[in-house]
Formats: C-alpha cells, sequence, structure tokens
C-alpha cells in the first residue's frame, strides 16, 4: 500500500497528504499528536495549519497566545493555528459563496443557527468538513491538520458531505458537497491518523471507531498511533534475573547489601513491569485490528509529564524515528 | 466479603441521586459501577447504575451481556444489597418522552416521523445531556431504589449537562423557537422574516427548511409537560438528596476540567460530595530510604554497583554465567530498577500536584490505585471500590 517509491519514508509519504485528521478517545492525547505531526511538517519547510476542532485553548497554551480564534494565527514561522468556530465558519461560507454580508455574530441569528446546525442533520459537521477542505482546495497551506473531535462525532464529520448530498434534495449546500467528497475519498490528499493509549478502553474505541471509518466514510485511514506507552524495561534475560532478584534466591543478599529500602524499587519495577505487559497487549490488539498496511508509530510515556510543548517536541522527534 | 462501610460509602450513603462528572478517559464509567458495586456491597440499600455508554467490557464486568434500557440485576455473592444496571436509550427515551407530553396522538405521529425528529433523537449531543437527567428522574420517580448513581453523559464539556433542564425550557421559550415555525404559521408573517428564510432556503435547500419548521410547531406543544419536568428535574438535582462525585487522573488537562467542575458546581451550591482521583499509585512503595537508594543507583553509584555486583556473583556460583557478563546483567537491572521507581516516583509527584490543585479539603479526595490489567469481573470491581481510599 505504501508508494514508498515516491517518498524517502513514511514521514514523507503522511505529511505528503493536504489534510490530516487526528482522532481518538477523549484524553488520549490527539492535541499532543497532531501539534507535534504539524512540527514535523514544518520542519520540512512546509505551511501548515493547525486546527483545533474542539477548542480547549489548548494549542494556544503550547505556543504561549492567550486567544487563538477562527482567524489563523502564525505562532512560528510556517505554522498556523485556529480554532474552529462554526458559526464564523458559517459567515465566512455565506460571504463567500452567497455574497450575503453577515456580521461575525448576529444575536438572534446565531442563536438560530446554533440551534438549527445541532438539529439538522450534518449542518455542523459539513461547516467543520467544509472549512478545512476549502483551505485544502484554495491551496492556503501545504498541509492542514486537524485536532478533531472525538470517537463518534468525528465519523459524521468525515461522512458528512456523502450524507447532506443524498439528503438534501436541492440547494446550495448539496452543490457545495461534490468537491469536498473528492477532496476526502483521495487518499493522496487526505487520511486519517487515529491515536490511543495503550489501555483498554480507548483501544476498543480506536478498533471500532477504525471499522466506522471503513465502512461510514470515504477517508483513508493512514496513520495509528499509539500514544502514552509504558515500555517494558527487560530483555527475556534480565526477566529471568530481576525474577531472582525479587523473589528468588538473590533476594537475600539484595536487601544485605542494598537495605530494605531496595523493596521499593522491587515493588516500583513490579508493577511497572506488570503495566508494560498489559500495554503490550492492548498495543497488539490495536496493531491486529489496524492491519499491516497502515503506518503505526509508538510513543512511550513521559513520566510526570502530560502536558507542554516540551511534550509535543518529544512526541515528535520519537514519530520522527518511527516513521523513518 | 467486607462488610463495613468503607469511608467514601459511609459519605454517600444519605444520598438518593449520585452524578459522577469529569472529563472523558478518566474511568467515569467504571468509577460510578465500582462505587454502584460497593453501596450494594456495603449497605442494604438497592443501588441503581445508570450509565448512557459503557464499554463492552464493562457490561460483561458486571455479568450482563448488553446493558438495556430495562434495568438488570447484577448479582454480587455475599452482598448485603442489591446492584442493578441500566443503560439509557437515547432513542427510546425520546420516543417515551413524546408520548407524555405530546397532547394527542396524531402530534406523536407527526413529531415522530419528521426526518428532522430522528437527527435530533439519536445525535443531537445537547439533547443527550437533556435525555440523561430526564432518564435519572424517571427512575427515581418510580422509587423503586434507594440509591441511583448516574454516569454522566460525555458531551463537549462536563458542565453542559447540569444546564440541560435549564437550557430546554429556555429554549421553548425563546423566540427562536417561533422564528422557527413562523413559515408553518403563516406565510403573512413569514414575510418579515424573508432575509432569514431565503438564506436557510438557499443553504439548506427549501424542502429541508420546511421540514424544520413543521417538526419544530409540533415540537412547541411539548412546552408545558417538558417545562414542568425541567423544572422538577433542576430541583431535584440542587436538592440535599443529590450529590456529585468528580473524578479525574493525575493529569494536568482532565484535572483542569475536574476543577471547573467543581467550581460551577459550587456555583450552583449543588451538593458536591467528593473527589476521586483514578490511576493513582501506591503511596506504600516509595519512602525516603528507596529516593535515596535509587538516586545512589542510577547517579554516583559505581562504588555501590560494584560492591552489590561482587555479592551477588559470590552468591550465586552455580549459575554458569561468566562473572564480568553477569555483572553487566545485574548492573543494567538494577540501573533500570532504579530508572522504574524514579519513573513512578515522578507520576506519583505529579498527582500529587494534581490533588493539591483541586478546590476541596483533602479529606473528601480519595484515591484509587492503578489497576493491573483492566476491570474484567465483579471481583475487579469490588477490589476497585474497596481501593477508593482517602488521600489523607
Amino acid at each position: 500500500m505504501n508508494d514508498l517509491t515516491r517518498f524517502n519514508n513514511e514521514l514523507e509519504e503522511v505529511l505528503s497528504k493536504r489534510l490530516i485528521f487526528v482522532t481518538g478517545k477523549g484524553g488520549v492525547g490527539k492535541t499532543t499528536i497532531a501539534t507535534a505531526l504539524a512540527l514535523l511538517a514544518v520542519q520540512k519547510g512546509k505551511k501548515v495549519l493547525l486546527c483545533e476542532v474542539e477548542p480547549k485553548g489548548e494549542i494556544g497554551r503550547y505556543f504561549g497566545v492567550k486567544r487563538v480564534g477562527f482567524e489563523p494565527i502564525e505562532v512560528q514561522k510556517g505554522l498556523y493555528v485556529m480554532e474552529m468556530d462554526t458559526e464564523r465558519a458559517l459567515s465566512e461560507y455565506l460571504r463567500i459563496y452567497l455574497r450575503v454580508p453577515i456580521p461575525t455574530r448576529v444575536g438572534p441569528l446565531a442563536k438560530a443557527f446554533d440551534f438549527v446546525s445541532n438539529a439538522a442533520p450534518g449542518v455542523r459537521e459539513i461547516l467543520v468538513v467544509g472549512k478545512l477542505c476549502y483551505d485544502v482546495r484554495q491551496s492556503n497551506y501545504d498541509i492542514v491538520i486537524a485536532d478533531s473531535s472525538a470517537t463518534g462525532h468525528v465519523v459524521s464529520q468525515l461522512a458528512s458531505p456523502q450524507g447532506v448530498n443524498e439528503l438534501f434534495g436541492v440547494g446550495l449546500v448539496k452543490d457545495q458537497t461534490k468537491w469536498m467528497i473528492d477532496i476526502l475519498k483521495d487518499p493522496d490528499q487526505s487520511g486519517i491518523c487515529l491515536v490511543s493509549t495503550a489501555e483498554e478502553t480507548p483501544v476498543e474505541e480506536a478498533v471500532e471507531l477504525a471499522q466506522r471509518i471503513r465502512s461510514e466514510t470515504q477517508v483513508r485511514l493512514t496513520l495509528g498511533v499509539i500514544n502514552k506507552i509504558i515500555p517494558k524495561i527487560f530483555s527475556d534475560t534480565e526477566e529471568v534475573f530481576f525474577t531472582d532478584m525479587s523473589h528468588g534466591s538473590l533476594r537475600d543478599t539484595l536487601e544485605r547489601e542494598l537495605g530494605g529500602a531496595v523493596k521499593g524499587l522491587l515493588d516500583a519495577t513490579l508493577l511497572w513491569e506488570s503495566l508494560a505487559r498489559s500495554n503490550q497487549e492492548n498495543v497488539t490488539k490495536f496493531k491486529d485490528a489496524l492491519g499491516e498496511s497502515i503506518s503505526m508509530i509508538e510513543v512511550p510515556m513521559v513520566p510526570g509529564v502530560s502536558v507542554g510543548i516540551g511534550l509535543v517536541r518529544e512526541v515528535a522527534e520519537t514519530i520522527e524515528v518511527e516513521l523513518a | 466479603m467486607r462488610t463495613n462501610e468503607s469511608s467514601l460509602v459511609s459519605l454517600l450513603s444519605d444520598l438518593e441521586i449520585i452524578l459522577i462528572g469529569g472529563a472523558g478517559g478518566v474511568g467515569k464509567t467504571t468509577t460510578s459501577a465500582a462505587l454502584g458495586v460497593a453501596l450494594a456491597t456495603q449497605t442494604p440499600k438497592k443501588v441503581l447504575v445508570l450509565t448512557i455508554d459503557p464499554a463492552k467490557r464493562l457490561a460483561s464486568a458486571m455479568g450482563i451481556d448488553e446493558l438495556t434500557h430495562l434495568p438488570q440485576e447484577v448479582e454480587i455473592p455475599g452482598a448485603r444489597g442489591k446492584l442493578f444496571a441500566a443503560m439509557v436509550d437515547m432513542k427510546a427515551s425520546w420516543d417515551e418522552m413524546v408520548v407524555r407530553y405530546s397532547p394527542d396522538s396524531e402530534t406523536v405521529r407527526k413529531i415522530v416521523s419528521n426526518p428532522i425528529y430522528e437527527s435530533i433523537s439519536t445525535r443531537f449531543v445537547q439533547s443527550h445531556d437533556y435525555i440523561a437527567i430526564e432518564a435519572l428522574y424517571e427512575f427515581y420517580e418510580r422509587g423503586e431504589y434507594d440509591v441511583i448513581v448516574v454516569d454522566t453523559p460525555p458531551s463537549r464539556n462536563a458542565i453542559d449537562f447540569l444546564d440541560a433542564p435549564k437550557n430546554m425550557e429556555e429554549f421553548f421559550a425563546s423566540k427562536l423557537l417561533r422564528w422557527l415555525t413562523i413559515p408553518r404559521k403563516s406565510k403573512l408573517v413569514a414575510s418579515a422574516f424573508r432575509p432569514f428564510y431565503l438564506v436557510a432556503e438557499r443553504i439548506l435547500g427549501s424542502a429541508f427548511v420546511e421540514d424544520i419548521s413543521e417538526f419544530f410547531f409540533d415540537f412547541q406543544q411539548l412546552y408545558e409537560g417538558f417545562v414542568a419536568r425541567a423544572r422538577l428535574v433542576t430541583a431535584l438535582v440542587s436538592s440535599d438528596k443529590a450529590g456529585f462525585v468528580v473524578v479525574t487522573i493525575p493529569e494536568e488537562i482532565p484535572t483542569t476540567e475536574a476543577i471547573y467542575f467543581i467550581s460551577e458546581v459550587t456555583r450552583r451550591n449543588f451538593n458536591l460530595l467528593a473527589a476521586v482521583m483514578n490511576r493513582s499509585l501506591p503511596e506504600m512503595i516509595f519512602s525516603r530510604g528507596s529516593d535515596e537508594l535509587a538516586n545512589r543507583l542510577s547517579d554516583e553509584s559505581q562504588d555501590v554497583l560494584i560492591k552489590t555486583l561482587d555479592a551477588i556473583g559470590f552468591a550465586s556460583p552455580e549459575r554458569e554465567v561468566e562473572i564480568a557478563s553477569m555483572s553487566q546483567l545485574a548492573s543494567r537491572v538494577l540501573i533500570e530498577m532504579a530508572n522504574s521507581y524514579e519513573g513512578l516516583k515522578n507520576q506519583k509527584v505529579m498527582e500529587e500536584i494534581q490533588i493539591s490543585r483541586l478546590p476541596l479539603d483533602d479529606s473528601l479526595v480519595y484515591t484509587s490505585t492503578q489497576q493491573e490489567g483492566d476491570v474484567a469481573s465483579i471481583d475487579s470491581l469490588i477490589k476497585l471500590a474497596l481501593n477508593m481510599s482517602p488521600y489523607r
């Protein structure tokens, strides 16, 4: 599947796309991964738009920007960040296509829109996807990376152009769906990066999501990331030796030489190993479900750090190594 | 089986409704189930755990193939009380609600057959919040359970569902609803709103706008029932009978969300019961002595290593490994042990930082230690529940 003849490595292939949706269960580190990919793309000299689809201000904090809004801000050379705002996306859309000048926030209309767009199938979703596709079509950026919605929601978003195309008899929205579908279903242009941690529930949800992406959307699953893995620390020989230390013949010697405090180290190591083992099982489950045609990245956890640009840079390095 | 009450259970035992909130991915559903198990095990109560979207494994952990709308009994050997579990079925709850509040069966038929209804009842995120609360009230009103533990729905914002009844009421009373239903009521008045509809029709297509208008016109007839119920629900959630438990993990973002949740619960004068820090690391691993040892092994410690290795080498002459490679192996293992300890210690420090950020008394913070593997049986849920211990 991977057309490596055109690219030096998998990373280049991934970053050659124009539009990447990063998705996964809440709390798995979608924002970290999306930002890391954006940094890597910038490193390759690309002009990048990084969009927080469900804004929590996270990306702004990474770059020390207090308020990121709908208008992209260049936070470092070549890297533009924005937060999705469906109301603003609608007024941009109206301005561009209908030439209806609509102030960014008109009270009742905005409220009406908010409700209708929630109620009407696919309206909010298509505005999100439409805005991102629009930036791709206009070639405003080399690559658009979307820190997308969590499980489930993202499927409705990605499927919305098709759904709307079928549901709406006539109307401008319908006419607009075709070019979006063309961008989304072209695997050279669009791809999904599915993120999970190596825990049971996120993996279960990710596997389910992968199936839904494949059956309900036309967007290709390109990249799997398992984030915050607790790595196994011992080789088999070391493991045997460690067991001798913790439970076997060497325990007494060890305590005599290092004192009773060694128990803390042994317990910590046992806990680490057991967590690493269950992590490994979940990694295998995730990989098996996604299949071999998809590039897979394993990102180890950094103990004691859960957020921040430092972590993002570290993750970016891991991705670069893994996809080299 | 331990039958005396744990302190968290006694903290919760006066309540009839316990709402579990927090960010996505912190283990809300599992915590709800564990609390339900704890209450049913340690008190003679009849407990219902009400969840929105459980992991399949969790259902099977409770010995149930699939959670449904109808509460099913969960067998807990030796329990003092009884445990039931049910899942809110969005579609079924909407249907029930429409039937309950519609003036006649014709209105029911019209609402249910409108294409908009389908998407409202299954996908409209804000409606999930409302339905969760509505379903809670429904079970509460029937009075079949002593306690209902509610796993709050995943939403754009953990707090949204607190405002769901109020938002629903506001929506019904709003100009917006009148706007939406104008074309249905009168073609004449509609002309005043032409710009709005022109835009709407051009974007959405006129058939669709008609469906919307039709739907909300019929929907409006549910107003009184809805509003009356929404007020009852709000009153119930803010009464002494109900309380909130917020769940988080030792990470910055979920804890920031928990802090926000706590402040919103407090601002509304709701009853905040406790915070649960999931994936906590066992305190007993760590000590100053071990800190020092790890430090010596990984940093300055050639001496310590060599001395230990000598001792180990002499202690195991039966191993047919050369002393040199043996020492290498041993030193790698010892250094990894020190690293594991320090890694977990960093994690523990992060945990303490996050706990200290929570704006509630330390005595109300409970920790639940990281489980080896996942929750796979009633036993593991019981273990998890017993594991929840006061932080201080």
